[in-house]
């Protein structure tokens, strides 16, 4: 290096300019120090908490970016697993391949108050309420990074962003251009192979992307095998066009199918225990296109135009199939900001037509129908004092043909007293639209069997179709949340939280009848209705802290508790407040490391606690105890664009539960010792 | 603001032992829009413009931040200073339209989907480009720059500081992390 003293004298002065020791280190020979380079807590974007991009400092809401470094180094092969990262998230895992997840509370399989956006276009399925995570997917690799909103969304998003929005981005074309083999085995996973290649075109570029994997299932001990092994495979696409217009259009598409056992206790009149056990097989398969067109006007003003097509096939032998097509259109625009206000404003506008067959132990009446919602919304951020203090008013009004319009608005403000440090609070309210299923399925709920002299038959519980229609199940909610960069090494981020609910979907005692045939019993019907409430509240904590340039330690508490009124009128330890107060956990904490031993070797260390769900207190077998698990995953860059890594999960315990499914009984089943072996290569 | 542009400019010019003392190392870490605004005024010191980018010696440097919450918090490190004789002004723009009279214009992550539409409606104007989104060199900016760990690194590409008639020092040219040769 041979600089004169005046060079080295501007040199330093520069590097000291730019506020920067390392800069000087970039000049001269820097000595290799293994970084890693993850999106801080706070610094990453989000465009889910307000429809643009912002930092997450910056926004009035409870918000967490599960980045694509954070999936890599907690080994993450499913959506489910990624979304554990999250603070205020509950996810539980029912079998191999089924989970359920839902934020702040009401978690279940068909957990149905979570909005899920998988690059904008909704997973959240009408027919079930919630989303059938074992269908759904992408290639794990393209994620560039899920936002997850904790509270209400929707104002912006619409029905059903009640307790919380997932949106999953994936990442652009630009980003995937050349190939990706991964493969992974394991003693659960048998085997999944993933391809990916993507290339450069006239202004763009794109991708083509396949998967298949297939997995054993989980049982419940020793003793009691399980039937819930599963595979799926998936196609897709990506092509992103940057036009010479300066319009940037993108359009994708992804194909799956999916196949999956179960064994579900299904109530039979002829069976002595009141119980016959089907051993099931769920099949779906799925097609979508979406195209989306960003237009920037020349004084700034932004449209985002998007629209979907989606055709989907849903079935398990021996219960129903469904087979439901849907086309969505969603448009939004950003004028330029004009003086101390930045608005957005909007309106959607889907059709989802079903057809459904049901034979057994579900009827769906009528067999067909057509869904049809419409909204507009509009969210102001007003700059009440630059720099210090922000206000957003937004408000979504939505009509549906079942259950007519619902207004869902929101008040947020932000309060800046410095660039690391924000105060925010929000008020807002939320509706949640009853599912097909909740509408009109007829469904044997439970078997009594006969008991002598005061029961001489048995009785048949059987939920019947809501003639007319539930109405929306609706949430006011009120957070407060603080967020701090208390050093460049370590940021804070607090939010509590109490959420009221009204008009809960409960169940209530119906009229009776007695048959004789196909067999003598009682049937007694059970309805639906809108009578349930309560009120929910807790506190979510994420902590970030990097005491090494090579080490970063990451922390989530999250606290709930639950008071749904049980005092209504819904006898059903099946259905209700009783089993949603209890099958949340309380308590969730995870510490996760990350540990750079040098540039080719890292450590993942993880330990999640989960504390107990008493999802009945009359049933025992619903008790699920709480668990610690310690999760480790090494991995190795033998060379540059190679990974392999070895993921241990639950590596404590031999086995433990994580919920048990109600809704639709199934077996109850164990999470074992998960063991894994992945290669991936870039070139 | 936790720390001056005063501070700063001292410590930069203290190296050189012109007599304001250095930033210490203990002293009150920048945050990201800090290290960035003082980054971007410290390139158009190291930059030399056309005379012809300006209609008189008396001609305000104009920093146009692209956005509406860009470097914010950080905006005073650029506003009302003086750089090569000139005063400078800061200006937030959103569209291609409102670039007229912009010195240089800052483009945020936040704001890339506008990076296109800009940079094609600058095309050959002297006009230094600065962003920090992962491609910005590559779709035509002439400095990307990435703060991790409060430390600024920066890629040029000369072929857009060519195109705008603008001329980077040897100094500022190797302190980057990768130049870009036309």
């Amino acid at each position: 290096m041979n600089r004169t003293p005046r060079t080295h004298c501007l040199l330093s002065a520069l590097a000291v300019a730019l506020g920067t020791a390392g800069l000087a280190h970039a000049a001269t020979a820097e000595p290799p120090v293994a970084d890693l380079s993850l999106e801080d807590l706070l610094k990453a974007d989000v465009v889910t908490a307000s429809r643009k991009s912002q930092a997450v400092q910056d926004v009035a809401a409870a918000v967490y970016v599960i980045s694509r470094e954070d999936i890599q180094h907690a080994g993450a092969t499913s959506l489910p697993e990624a979304l554990r990262l999250a603070p205020g998230v509950s996810v539980a895992r029912l079998s191999s391949g089924r989970w359920a997840v839902t934020a702040r509370g009401f978690n279940n399989r068909f957990a149905n108050k979570l909005l899920v956006l998988l690059d904008g276009r909704t997973i959240y399925s009408p027919l079930f309420s919630g989303v059938l995570w074992e269908t759904e997917g992408t290639l794990i690799e393209d994620i560039e990074r899920i936002e997850v909103i904790r509270g209400p969304g929707a104002a912006l998003w619409g029905a059903n962003a009640v307790n919380g929005v997932i949106n999953i981005l994936t990442r652009k074309a630009r980003d995937t251009t050349g190939t990706l083999v991964a493969a992974s085995a394991g003693n659960v996973e048998h085997g999944a192979l993933a391809l990916r290649h993507g290339g450069s075109m006239a202004n763009g570029q794109w991708r083509l992307w396949a998967k298949t994997e297939t997995h054993g299932g989980f049982d419940n001990g020793p003793e009691q095998p399980g039937n819930n092994a599963w595979r799926t495979a998936r196609a897709g696409f990506r092509a992103d066009w940057q036009l010479p217009s300066g319009d940037g259009l993108s359009l994708s598409g992804a194909a799956s199918l999916h196949h999956s056992d179960d064994r579900w206790a299904t109530p039979s009149i002829t069976s002595p225990t009141g119980i016959s056990v089907i051993d099931a097989q769920q099949r779906s398969n799925n097609t979508h296109l979406l195209a989306r067109w960003n237009h920037l006007d020349s004084d700034g003003s932004e449209t985002i135009a998007q629209a979907y097509l989606e055709d989907g096939r849903i079935g398990a032998v021996q219960a129903f199939d469904e087979h439901r097509r849907t086309i969505d259109l969603d448009v939004q625009r950003r004028p330029r900001p004009q003086g101390a206000h930045d608005i957005v404003y909007g309106g959607s506008v889907r059709v989802s037509h079903d057809d459904t067959s049901s034979t057994g132990i579900l009827d769906l009446t009528p067999a067909t129908r057509t869904f049809q919602l419409a909204s507009v919304f509009v969210n102001d951020e007003i700059t009440l004092v630059p720099e210090r203090l922000r206000a957003t008013l937004g408000i979504r009004l939505e009509h549906s043909n079942r259950t007519g319009t619902a207004p869902q608005p929101q008040a947020r403000l932000a309060w800046t007293p410095s660039p690391v440090q924000t105060v925010w609070g929000a008020v807002s309210r939320a509706v949640r639209t009853p599912s097909r299923g909740e509408n009109d399925a007829i469904f044997d709920r439970q078997v009594i069997p006969a008991s002598g002299m005061f029961q001489p038959l048995p009785v048949l519980l059987r939920s019947t179709a809501k003639e007319g229609g539930l109405d929306v199940e609706k949430l006011t909610a009120y957070e407060l949340g603080y967020r701090r960069q208390i050093d460049a090494n370590l940021a804070v981020d607090l939010t509590a939280f109490r959420n009221d609910y009204s008009q809960l979907i409960s169940s209530y005692v119906g009229t009776q009848q007695v048959v004789f045939q196909p067999y003598p019993c009682v049937i007694q019907n059970i309805g639906g209705r809108n009578d349930g409430r309560g009120h929910t509240s807790g506190w979510e904590m994420a902590l970030d802290w990097r005491p090494l340039r090579s080490w970063r330690l990451q922390a989530t508490y999250t606290r709930l508790d639950m008071h749904l009124d049980t005092s209504a009128a819904d006898p059903f330890q099946s259905g209700g407040a009783a089993r949603d107060n209890g099958n949340s956990p309380r308590h969730q904490a995870m510490l996760r490391s990350s540990w750079a031993l040098d540039s080719r070797h890292d450590v993942d260390l993880r330990w999640r606690h989960v504390s107990g769900l008493q999802q009945d207190n009359a049933d025992p077998s619903l008790r699920i105890p709480a668990y610690n698990a310690l999760d480790l995953r090494l991995a190795w860059r033998p060379q540059a664009g190679l990974t392999l890594a070895l993921t241990g999960e639950n590596l404590t315990q031999a086995r433990h539960a994580e919920i048990t499914s109600d809704q639709l009984p199934s077996q109850p089943l164990q999470v074992p010792r998960i063991v894994r072996l992945s290669a991936q290569w870039l070139f | 603001m936790p720390l001056s542009r005063r501070r700063l400019l001292h410590g930069a010019l203290g190296a050189c032992g012109l007599g304001w003392a250095p930033l210490s190392p203990g002293q009150t870490a920048l945050t990201d829009a800090q290290a960035k605004a003082s980054a971007l005024f410290n390139f158009a010191r190291y930059i030399e413009w056309p005379d012809r980018a300006f209609a008189s010696t008396q001609t305000p440097f104009v920093f146009c931040i692209v956005g509406r919450d860009s470097l914010q918090g950080a905006l005073t490190l650029l506003d009302n200073r003086s750089l090569n004789g000139r005063p400078t002004q800061v200006k937030r723009v959103f569209g291609a339209e409102e670039l007229r009279g912009c010195s240089a214009l800052y483009i945020d992550e936040a704001e890339d989907r506008r990076t296109q539409a800009l940079l094609r409606s600058l095309a050959g104007a002297p006009v230094l480009t600065v962003g920090d989104a992962g491609g910005f060199a590559e779709a035509g900016g002439a400095i990307m720059l990435t703060v991790e760990d409060g430390r600024v690194r920066f890629d040029i590409n000369r072929a857009a500081l060519e195109q705008a008639q603008l001329r980077a020092s040897a100094n500022l040219l190797r302190l980057a992390r990768n130049v870009r040769q036309p």
